[in-house]
This record gives structure tokens, C-alpha cells and sequence, in this order.
């Protein structure tokens, strides 16, 4: 459960917390005074703090700086009566998250505190650059061993500290923004502010003003003087997702900031310098965007300082098994369900023939899923999501995958008995050893020296299987019927 | 008639239509507004403008908690006063901060 901590020595503002957001079931906790809220910040480590600006006996600019000094990463928003402008703006430029001000709207309250929780936890959690299978199931983690993997990982260890542009490109799901928050955290700006943005999901005007802020009365709405996030940044790292959704003037305006690190807030004549690290990512293709003038060249240069792609998962093959156990091992223990041992072999056959378009994401998704629904200990098929499972079907009724899944065998083994075969231990062990050729071929890529390895059987028996069976072995491994 | 110092509705909007919990803040706002008021009174007496500002400060915070904005600028003239040293007589500011209160009081727990 997160944890939020008022310091204020106004109690409606304590009750008003407390009972809007326990309702979302955020725990929240109280102080009225600095000193107070400075011994609650290092009993509970709270989550977020919302921090009232003028404290009795003590400025909340003062405390802000200790609360800094005590955990630079912890996001704390200000409660503002709304008139103290210039301490406001001066509160965002040290590195608040953000402010409220009265009268408080729970609504909006409970939207910038999420937030607020999101950028603690994308901050504090651990981004463990692994290949190994000993990574804590608590721990995010980047998985894998299959080459593409391995080479984002040497990027990231190469360009984490240099202080350059980076893009990142890859299909949705597979994991820019963990590449993103990996890159802040082994940088020198690890201390610093770490913001998220995402320019799809907000109006376009919304973007330029959330990025870039606005004056009051800028436009329709604007009653208030707004800090945006490159100005609260100063000195941190921003995320820009899905970068190639931005319209043409906010790219121009994000330009102008790659190349003299200035930039003006909406309706405002002001030039304010800040110094922000830009990380992109985006999963449409830029250089065709280039092409057909939806995005600017000169920003898509300045962007890829360095450019990471990311693989989907379907060219990871080696790494499925890894990602299947991390992220079921994980899902166990977030439900609770330390019983479960593990997946049916028919499971992992069609887990391993499914194509995941949604990568990683949908992975872990599904083994949530799964786990959710499962009523054993074991994994079986009728636990997996429906679209995992239509997959099998349509699998099976093209005729691709009855020879070669275990996931068949029971209808195998029916099928063939009320055939009124006489061999039914020979035919079944062909089959069993033709689901486990094709599917640990399919694991290595088509690597016969690895397949031999982990079958713990010569080449010379694999290459024999492979004739015997009639297996096409080629990227995408498969019966040859 | 005075004109109402604050929207109930909109009130009631801003805290997800939970009337307990605005009735709480009512409350809260009754036992502390006179409290902070009686002290503002003897630290403007006593000429400690630093502590008298901080608590104009926060009888404004207290006022802006249900958009009273006669009671938070009364607050809030006494609160730039004390900021800018101004060592005159209060009681005008005092006579008008204690009314709007009292007024805005009146109105809340009518409301409750």
C-alpha cells in the first residue's frame, strides 16, 4: 500500500486527504509541523509528501530542501492558498513535483498524487541489468540472454553516463520505458528528478503546456500561472514517450530546447533556461514520418544522440522460457499463491508458439492472467487468456501444430485408440519426442549445438531426429507435413 | 442580504459528493477560525508581526478551503500588512476579518 504524508498545520486539509484518498486506498498520515514531518519521512518513508508552503514557524521552501536532503527522489507536491506566485514558481524550479492549491477538488488531488506514486516507484525501484536467472522476484529486470538483448544492454551501459540524447525504438510492450528509467538510473543525474510523459495521452495543447508550461490567461482555462515539466526538471531527466505523437509546434519548441536548453512558457515572453536530459522512445517509424512531413528531421537528429531498438519478443526465442518463469514467479508471489509449481508442458507448447504481439507486456499479462485463474497448482491450457488460447485452436485447425504439441497428446492418444492401433507406446513416443525436437529447436533458434546441449543428446542424434521427423529447420522452426 | 460566501454544490463537487466529509471540514473550520483569531488578536497586540502573519496565513488557508474569498482577503490584507512590517493600528483589519468569519461560519453550519 503507498504511503502519503500531509504536512500541514491546516486539519481540514488533514481530514480532507485522508478521507478523499484512503478511499483509493493510499495510507495517509499527518503532521503538523516541519519537525514532525521530517521524523515521519524517516519512520515511514512515505511514498509521497504533500507539503503546505508556508508552515507555522518555518518556511516550506526550507523544508522542501531537508526533505531533499533526506530522500532526493521522493516527489512532493505543495498545498498552495493560491497567491504566493513567486514561492510557488520558485518551490518547482528546486524540483517539486508539483502544487495544488485551495480550495483542494479531490478528484484532481487523487489524479496528481497517482502520479506522483508512479514517478516514486519508476524511481526507486531497482532496474536490474541481468542475465542470469537469480534476480529477485521483486525486482524489474531486463531478461535475457538471445543477442538482441544482450546488445541493448551493452548500449545502455555504454551511453547511461554520457550526457547525449537517447531514442528508443521498439514495438509497444517491449520495454522502452525500463530501458529509459535504467539510463537515468546509471547516470550522474540518478539524484535528480526523473519525469515520465506521455505526448500520446494528453491534447496537444495540453502537451505543449505540461511540457513547457503557460501564463495566466494564455488561453481558455489558463486561470493560474502553470510550471511545466521541463522547468520543474532543471537538472533531471525527462521521458518522452511515444515522441512521434507530438504536433509540429511542440516539436519545434522541444527542438529549440535539445539545441539551446531555452525555451518559453505558453503566452509567455520569459526565455527560461533549464538543463534536461531528454530520453524518447516511440514505437512508429520516424524516418517514414520524415518522409511524409509528420516529423521535423533536424529533431529526429537531435533526438538520436544514440538510438536503442528493442526486439520484439518473438525474435527473443531463447528468452521466453527466462521471461515465462521470471514473470510467473513475480505474479506468485504479488497474488499471493505460493503453491503454484509451475507450467504443464501443453502450456508452455502454446506459449511458445504464440506470437505476442503485445511482447513483453502481454507476457506478463498473461502469466497474471493465468495465475489469476488458475485453480491448481499446475499451470494447465484452460487457464491461459482467451486469445492465447483461440491461438492454439487456430493452430490446430490449420494442421501446423497437431504434430508437433504435447498440448494434442490426450487427443492424440483417443484419437489413436479408437483407431484400434496396436502400438500405441511407440506412436506416442514418437510424438512426444517430435514436440520436444521441434519445441526446444524453436528455444534455440534453430541452434543444433544448443538443442543438443540442453536435450543432453549428441548433434549426430539431433540431425537423425530432424530427418526422421521431417523438422524444417529455419528461423521459424516447424513440421514439414 | 449579504452575498453567499460560499457554494455548497461546488463544495460538495470538490470532495466527490461525500457530505459527511465536508461536514467534518465545517467542523474543523468552527473550532479552529475563532482559536486562530483570538491569537491573531494578541500577537498584532503584542506587535509580533512575524507570528501574527503566519497565522493570517493560516485563518486564509482555513477561509480557502470552501472558496470563502471575503473571509480569505480579510485574512490575507492583515497577512501583506504584517509581511511588510506595518507596525499601525489593525483594528479595522481585525473588526473585519472577526465579521466575515463569523458570517462564513453562520453560513456553513446552516448548511450542516
Amino acid at each position: 500500500m503507498s504511503t502519503i504524508l500531509v504536512i500541514d498545520d491546516d486539519r481540514i486539509v488533514h481530514e480532507l486527504v485522508k478521507r478523499g484518498l484512503q478511499k483509493d486506498g493510499l495510507d495517509v498520515s499527518c503532521a503538523t509541523n516541519a519537525a514532525e514531518g521530517l521524523k515521519s519521512i524517516e519512520r515511514q518513508a512515505p511514498d509521497v509528501v504533500l507539503l503546505d508552503i508556508m508552515l507555522p514557524g518555518a518556511s516550506g521552501l526550507d523544508v522542501f530542501q531537508q526533505i531533499r536532503q533526506l530522500d532526493r527522489r521522493l516527489p512532493v507536491v505543495f498545498i498552495t492558498a493560491g497567491t504566493d506566485t513567486a514561492t510557488t514558481i520558485r518551490a518547482m524550479q528546486l524540483g517539486g513535483f508539483d502544487y495544488v492549491t485551495k480550495p483542494l477538488d479531490l478528484t484532481s488531488l487523487a489524479s496528481v498524487v497517482e502520479r506522483a506514486i508512479e514517478t516514486h516507484q519508476m524511481m526507486k525501484t531497482p532496474v536490474a541489468i541481468a542475465v542470469d536467472n537469480e534476480i529477485s522476484a521483486d525486482a524489474e529486470a531486463f531478461i535475457g540472454r538471445s543477442v538482441p538483448m544482450v546488445d541493448v544492454l551493452k548500449t545502455i551501459g555504454r551511453v547511461a553516463a554520457q550526457n547525449v540524447p537517447v531514442l528508443i525504438l521498439g514495438e509497444s510492450g517491449t520495454g522502452k520505458e525500463l530501458v529509459a528509467r535504467a539510463i537515468y538510473q546509471n547516470s550522474d543525474r540518478a539524484n535528480e528528478t526523473f519525469y515520465a510523459v506521455n505526448c500520446a495521452a494528453l491534447p496537444d495543447a495540453l502537451l505543449e503546456s505540461e511540457l513547457f508550461g503557460h501564463e495566466k490567461g494564455a488561453f481558455t482555462g489558463a486561470d493560474k500561472q502553470r510550471i511545466g515539466k521541463f522547468e520543474a526538471c532543471n537538472g533531471g531527466t525527462i521521458f518522452l514517450d511515444e515522441v512521434g505523437d507530438m504536433l509540429p509546434l511542440v516539436q519545434g519548441k522541444v527542438l529549440r530546447l535539445l539545441q539551446q536548453q531555452e525555451f518559453q512558457r505558453v503566452g509567455g515572453n520569459t526565455t527560461i533556461t533549464t538543463n534536461v536530459r531528454i530520453i524518447a522512445a516511440t514505437n512508429l517509424d520516424l524516418a517514414r514520418m520524415v518522409k511524409d512531413g509528420e516529423f521535423r528531421e533536424d529533431l529526429l537528429y537531435r533526438l538520436n544522440g544514440v538510438t536503442i531498438n528493442l526486439p520484439p519478443l518473438r525474435d527473443r526465442g531463447e528468452d521466453l522460457p527466462m521471461l515465462l518463469q521470471h514473470f510467473m514467479r513475480l505474479s506468485a508471489r504479488q497474488l499471493n499463491r505460493r503453491d503454484i509449481e509451475g507450467l504443464s508442458p501443453e502450456t508452455l507448447a502454446i506459449l511458445t508458439r504464440y506470437k505476442w504481439p503485445g511482447n513483453v507486456r502481454q507476457l506478463q499479462s498473461v502469466m497474471r492472467q493465468a495465475i489469476l485463474n488458475a485453480t491448481g497448482p499446475v499451470i494447465v491450457p484452460s487457464f491461459l487468456p482467451g486469445e492465447v488460447q483461440n491461438s492454439r485452436s487456430k493452430a490446430t485447425a490449420d494442421g501446423s501444430a497437431t504434430s508437433s504439441g504435447a498440448g494434442d497428446l490426450t487427443d492424440f492418444v483417443a484419437t489413436r485408440i479408437s483407431a484400434g492401433t496396436v502400438n500405441l507406446y511407440a506412436e506416442t513416443v514418437e510424438q512426444m519426442e517430435r514436440f520436444l525436437l521441434t519445441h526446444i529447436l524453436q528455444v534455440t533458434e534453430g541452434n543444433q549445438s544448443r538443442a543438443a546441449e540442453i536435450l543432453g543428446i549428441t548433434r549426430g542424434k539431433i540431425r537423425d531426429r530432424i530427418r526422421q521427423f521431417g523438422i524444417l529447420v529455419d528461423k521459424q522452426v516447424s513440421i514439414d507435413d | 442580504m449579504a452575498a453567499h460566501r460560499w457554494n455548497p454544490q461546488a463544495a460538495l463537487e470538490r470532495v466527490g459528493q461525500d457530505r459527511v466529509l465536508l461536514q467534518n471540514m465545517i467542523v474543523i473550520f468552527s473550532e479552529d477560525a475563532i482559536p486562530l483569531m483570538s491569537e491573531l488578536r494578541v500577537q498584532l497586540k503584542e506587535k509580533r508581526l512575524e507570528e501574527a502573519c503566519r497565522t493570517a496565513h493560516s485563518i486564509k488557508g482555513l477561509a480557502m478551503n470552501f472558496d470563502g474569498t471575503q473571509c480569505s482577503s480579510a485574512a490575507e490584507q492583515i497577512e501583506h500588512r504584517c509581511r511588510a512590517n506595518d507596525r499601525g493600528d489593525y483594528e479595522d483589519d481585525l473588526h473585519q476579518l472577526n465579521t466575515t468569519i463569523a458570517d462564513l461560519s453562520a453560513e456553513l453550519n446552516a448548511w450542516k
